[in-house]
């Protein structure tokens, strides 16, 4: 028999109450019901065999998992939280999860019944985005990190190894020209991934940090930063390796095998293998390295976090967080999903040593999981203007309308102000 | 007997004409046609370029069905849109009649604020109706997708201009012949309005069928979704859209109201034709 | 189209059939639902909606009162100036496009013979029963500069696509010609029903004092057109500035260098990606305002037209 729990009774006939009363003895075991939302809307199935297991493992907590758009997930959270109705547990893009720590109530995740013990099982750098003035708020999930695929056929054509791509961007620079000169095709395409993700990269990548420890201030303009982004026009004006296109007519051209090489997130690989299969192989290499500098790469994607207000939902909803953080759900999501793994020894798991075995590719994202940093937290209610900044100085730069050395420092400026302006 | 009294151009004006016309039908033809061939084609054949498919299959409109529940969503999307055209044409008629009809206090400006309300549409004020649905209880349900939506300002805008024009002789007969107003209102105005209503329902029910916005916000489950936010499955800018699925969704999604358009049009457009000939 | 075939020439001129010792509260029953609608989901939203832009919204807290801060800052906003300049371009080019280019293409269809007629009058009205979402797919497949149907057609020319979504220069201008396309057909349907309206002798005796096509156009059939040109011309204001919203949103979120964004979609940014409430509704009314000063101009204007064509 199912016990409908006391507190989603609300609503129902005051009978129905009383029956739960009096069944008072089983409510220990009474399910309660939390609903997650998330933005996974291409991983459903993948998202509903892991929910499958929980269930299994916990029959007395059901979860409603509900897909929302990735651009409005973390508004409709803080308007459900404004409506005293705010999902259990919402997946949110990383890098917006500190104005819902004051915006939506988000819960401290170390105040559940194992202080935070699950965390553990997730790499500390990964860890370091949920993070605010000391206290864990959002766990990562699915997080992504930048690689470069390249076109095989196209490597071929252009008299390159295909199984070898570049690996700094003074490589990425030379083969695109031969690409291009031997193929008359794009060699190069930096998925932006969002308005500011591709150029944080970049930046972060030749030394740049995005902003100010204190969160108050953005720093990027560094000479280093200044010198990839001058690097990133050269190669759309000057090489003529880059194009100019929009994000999803360059994807339409990678996947139609259009392309040589494409700078995108890991989270595009399962896509890219079921939409190139059949017509080309592509190899999947480490996000360039800048000069002779380590990688340092943002990583990115989104986190959980906590919004149950109710102790009982609230109490399931650290029971899901600490299932779905355990290394081998972490690792076969990574997989099913195509998101990073989480673990800090992720690949200490023999699920994912087996996935390795058939899918050698992956090793590459799965060893660039060490060479990332945090990514920019982006204070305040002006988010998107700050967002619209550094796309625009990245259009500008493509549209050759000012040299790096004025275009960056400038948005570097336009940023601050924005930072100071806004609540 | 001719079925317009149109123009009778001269030649050259005619050789323009039929070539307006036909670059028109063309540049709309051409990439519907390319959309439905789209959702012919094989996972392979749909990045090749090329306009047709060189083995056409019918996996795409399976695919659909398996990967989301389409057949859901299409129950959701259409009661929830009949419910609401229906409520609309009640609202609409019943307040048209008042603005056209009666004389009182204040009649001008609660029509300019009808009109007004075309300028106010749910996206620009999302927050507080979002709470007051959360207020209502109606998240996720028929009531939130159908209640908010009642209202529709152009159908009253365009069924006063209707029942304006209406002869005069019309409604003094049915005064002379001591019939009420809600008399009237059935016996003389419905009868004499209903190509009109014909075809304001139509443009509601492709506006409610076609809705993006609002279903996206407050539709979680099966329970409500409606089948434009159902394709939006297939979309996904990161890593490639589905194109075959989501083509062959597009075909479906669009066809209801391309059935309503084909059903009704014959009549709507001879009513009014012949409405016109009476001059 | 019919519906305006109840934009008769003569609407204007027609005084209501007030009917005076109707009894007052039947009017008022008759209204009743549509003005409990109104008030509650457009205009206690809307005083919402004005409380909103004077505060900040905080959760758990009291909200605090900001004043004029929310439009200080966005006036203060280069976006800001942006959305607003373009949302000028996109009215002021969408009126000759939408509102008098189906004039022709309905003359045309109406001067066809009956079966031309009735094949355009079918495939014209096509675009307005797609959604917006399944148009600007539809579009980015078309214009895709390298592997689309466009540039199919240009090869053989020897003619190279120029990537008219991606160019800061042409974008807006892209989206300005899809948005048109998917209502050129319908207005020019409303003017075909207008047309149809028209009375028969009119036409023929004008013909029988020797008056050309041309003059039966300029001095006969525009004039009798025009409330339905005052009325497309107020739906296309606010089908362009509403509307666009969703090739905006999949074509180009709002760029290149904010090239495409306008107020609302500008407004549906700052609420829905930085939950910038403040902002959101400050911008929604400062829109909602100049809206209804700009139908009111309008109305002013092409009213007094109506009147003494």
């Amino acid at each position: 028999m199912t016990i409908t729990p006391f507190t989603t009774l609300g609503r129902r006939a005051t009978l129905g109450a009383t029956l739960a009363t009096l069944a008072a003895p089983a409510l220990a075991q009474a399910r309660t019901e939390i609903s997650l939302w998330h933005y996974q809307t291409a991983n459903i199935p993948a998202l509903r065999e892991v929910l499958a297991a929980f269930h299994e493992a916990h029959p007395e907590v059901r979860v409603t998992d509900v897909a929302k758009d990735v651009g409005t997930i973390a508004t409709e959270v803080q308007a459900a939280a404004l409506a005293r109705r705010p999902p259990d547990v919402g997946q949110i893009l990383a890098r917006l999860t500190v104005g819902l720590v004051r915006n939506a109530g988000a819960v401290p995740l170390d105040s559940g019944e194992d202080r935070g013990a699950f965390l553990n099982n997730v790499l500390p750098r990964f860890r370091e985005v949920g993070i605010l003035d000391g206290k864990p708020y959002a766990v990562p999930h699915s997080f992504g990190t930048p690689l470069l695929y390249w076109n095989k056929p196209i490597f071929a054509a252009a008299g390159l190894d295909p199984e070898r791509g570049p690996a700094n961007w003074d490589e990425v620079v030379t083969m695109g020209r031969q690409i291009r000169e031997r193929t008359g095709r794009y060699a190069l395409f930096i998925s932006q991934g969002g308005r500011d993700v591709a150029q944080q990269q970049m930046m972060v990548n030749a030394g740049a940090t995005m902003l100010s420890p204190d969160l108050t201030r953005a720093t990027f303009a560094t000479p280093g930063a200044i010198a990839s982004m001058q690097l990133w026009q050269d190669m759309a004006v000057t090489h003529r390796i880059h194009s100019t296109l929009s994000e999803r007519e360059q994807t339409t051209l990678w996947l139609g095998g259009q392309i040589g090489m494409f700078v995108g997130s890991v989270a595009s690989f399962q896509g890219f293998l079921r939409d190139t299969a059949g017509r080309f192989e592509f190899g999947v290499g480490h996000y360039p390295l800048w000069k002779d500098q380590p990688r340092r790469v943002p990583n990115s994607g989104s986190a959980l976090m906590i919004f149950a207000q109710n102790p009982q939902r609230r109490a399931a909803a650290f029971k899901l967080l600490a299932f779905l953080m355990r290394p081998e759900v972490t690792s076969r999501w990574s997989w099913t999903s195509g998101y990073l793994p989480l673990a800090p020894n992720a690949v200490d798991d023999a699920g994912l040593r087996d996935y390795l075995e058939r899918e050698p590719r992956w090793r590459i994202p799965v060893a660039q999981m060490q060479d990332t940093v945090i990514t920019a937290r982006w204070p305040g209610n002006r988010v998107v203007e700050i967002q619209i900044v550094l796309e625009n100085m990245v259009q500008a730069l493509m549209q050759g309308s000012g040299p790096a050395s004025t275009l960056v420092p400038r948005a570097e400026a336009e940023i601050t102000r924005l930072i100071a302006e806004s609540r | 007997m001719r079925e317009t009294t149109a123009l009778t151009l001269t030649p050259p004006w005619r050789a323009v004409g039929t070539i307006v016309l036909f670059l028109s039908s063309l540049s709309i033809l051409v990439p519907l046609l390319l959309v439905i061939a789209t959702s012919l084609k094989t996972p392979i054949e749909i990045h090749d370029g090329l306009p047709w498919p060189q083995s056409p299959t019918g996996d795409n409109y399976l695919a659909v069905f398996d990967k989301i529940p389409l057949g859901l969503y299409f129950w959701n999307s259409t009661a929830t849109t009949l419910l609401r055209v229906g409520g609309q044409l009640v609202v609409a008629l019943l307040a048209a009649y008042a603005f056209a009809r009666f004389e009182f206090r204040g009649r001008d400006l609660l029509f300019a604020l009808t009109l007004g309300a075309m300028m106010l549409p749910h996206s620009l004020t999302f927050l507080p109706t979002y709470l007051m649905i959360s207020w209502l209880g109606w998240f996720d349900t028929w009531w939130g997708l159908i209640v908010p939506n009642l209202a529709a300002p152009v159908g009253v805008f365009l069924l006063r201009q209707h029942m304006l024009a209406f002869p005069r002789d019309l409604l003094d007969a049915a005064s002379i012949d001591g019939a009420g107003p809600w008399r009237a209102l059935w016996l003389v105005i419905l009868p004499n309005i209903q190509p009109a209503l014909a075809a304001i329902a139509i443009l509601l029910f492709i506006d409610c069928w076609n809705e993006y916005f609002w279903p996206l916000v407050i539709t979680e489950s099966e329970d409500a979704m409606t089948v434009q936010i159902g394709i939006r499955r297939f979309l996904d800018a990161e890593r490639g859209d589905d194109l075959g699925p989501l083509m062959a969704g597009v075909v479906l999604v669009s066809l209801p109201a391309m059935a309503v358009f084909l059903w009704f049009q014959r009549r709507i457009l001879e009513t009014f034709v012949s409405a016109g000939l009476k001059g | 189209m019919s519906v305006a075939l109840a934009l008769p020439g003569n609407a204007a001129q027609v005084r209501p059939h007030s009917v005076r010792r109707a009894r007052h509260l039947l009017p008022w029953l008759l209204l009743s639902p549509l003005l409990l609608l109104l008030a509650a989901f457009t205009y206690w939203p809307l005083l919402h909606t004005i409380y909103l832009s004077v505060v900040d919204v905080r959760l758990f807290q009291p909200d605090r009162f900001v004043g004029l801060a929310n439009y200080v800052g966005l006036f203060r906003s280069p976006s800001f100036a942006a959305a607003s300049w373009n949302t000028l371009i996109y009215i002021a080019l969408s009126l000759p496009l939408k509102v008098l280019l189906p004039i022709p293409i309905a003359v045309f269809v109406w001067c066809a013979g009956a079966r031309m007629a009735a094949l355009h009058r079918s495939i014209l009205f096509v675009p307005t029963l797609l959604s917006f979402v399944v148009v600007s797919i539809l579009w980015i497949w078309m214009l895709n500069p390298v592997m689309g149907m466009v540039q199919s057609g240009l090869r053989p020319l020897g003619l190279q696509m120029p990537a008219l979504l991606s160019d800061a220069a042409t974008a807006i201008y892209a989206i300005i010609g899809i948005s048109a396309w998917k209502v050129i057909g319908f207005n020019a349907l409303l003017y075909l029903a207008g047309l149809a309206s028209i009375p028969r002798e009119l036409i023929e005796s004008m013909r029988l004092d020797g008056a050309t096509d041309w003059r039966i156009t300029r001095s006969l059939l525009l004039p009798l057109l025009s409330p339905t040109i005052y009325f497309v011309a107020i739906t296309s204001v606010l089908f362009t500035v509403q509307q666009v919203f969703t090739p905006i949103n999949i074509m180009t979120g709002g760029g290149p260098s904010n090239a495409t964004t306008n107020l609302f979609y500008l407004a549906y940014e700052m609420a829905f990606e930085s939950f910038n409430i403040g902002f959101a509704s400050a911008t929604a009314l400062l829109l909602f305002v100049g809206l209804g000063a700009l139908a009111a101009l309008k109305a002013w204007l092409l009213g007094r037209r109506v009147h003494y064509a």
